[in-house]
């Protein structure tokens, strides 16, 4: 054992296409989880809303949250999927921005929320049914 | 054997203090997540105490649902997240902790 931590995030409908609820039986969950300058949030916020009606109009569902134990100022956005070629098949958040409003306006919402930005990691986890439980 | 000692009982500290939460394919308020990162040489001793605890709780009829994640690129993949969501704090109240479901079972 090296570490343990434990995280609350609580679900952010707003800036949400799915549920919360990680959907049972999906065997992977991209994880993107972004720290933002506390100056920046509505500017981050805003991206976000942005992004979610993209997301919304292209049918992607991707769940968002902050944290509300654990470290601050912290949004977490979850995709669930299948396999690696599902998840290639759906576009991110620069594609679906530019389709939806426009290079100049995308650009400009994009700028913001990379001004925002503190720091950002991508990863990618798989569910273990084996070591998972579900009660009857 | 002093390592896996060690790594139960850490294990079984922490989360008693922060237990699993409730789970359900419904919407839910808060997702609480138990990122557990495991030395590379004990990935067998932990998984081995991981099934151990779903177990006991399937056992004592512990009706919340527990998601098990790996880390699988762009980090570690000797950590593990145990995924479970709830809609209310006061849930909290009520849940067993590790030893207690161990002990119970």
């Amino acid at each position: 054992m090296v570490s343990i931590e434990n995280t609350v995030g609580a679900f952010r409908p707003e800036f949400s296409g799915g549920s919360n609820a990680p959907a049972l039986g999906q065997r992977y969950a991209s994880v993107v989880t972004t720290e933002i300058d506390p100056a920046q949030v509505a500017a981050y916020e805003l991206f976000q809303r942005s992004v979610k009606a993209a997301e919304d109009k292209a049918g992607v569902r991707r769940t968002r949250r902050t944290t509300a134990n654990g470290p601050a100022f912290t949004y977490t956005a979850v995709f669930l999927y299948d396999s690696f070629a599902q998840r290639a098949s759906v576009p991110g958040p620069p594609q679906l921005l530019t389709n939806e409003y426009g290079v100049e306006r995308a650009q400009a919402l994009m700028d913001g929320a990379n001004r925002a930005v503190l720091s950002r990691t991508f990863a990618v986890i798989e569910l273990r049914p084996d070591l998972s439980r579900t009660p009857n | 054997m002093k390592l896996l000692s060690t790594l139960v009982v850490a294990l079984g500290l922490v989360v008693a203090v922060v237990p699993f939460a409730a789970a359900q394919n419904a919407p839910s308020n808060f997702l609480n997540v138990l990122t557990i990162t495991v030395h590379p040489g004990k990935v067998v001793d932990f998984e081995n105490f991981a099934r151990k605890v779903q177990e006991a709780g399937e056992e004592i009829g512990d009706p919340r649902t527990v998601q098990m994640f790996q880390g699988r690129l762009g980090g570690l993949t000797t950590q593990y997240l145990a995924v479970t969501l709830f809609n209310d704090w006061a849930e909290m109240d009520s849940w067993p902790t590790v030893p207690q479901m161990l002990v119970e079972a």
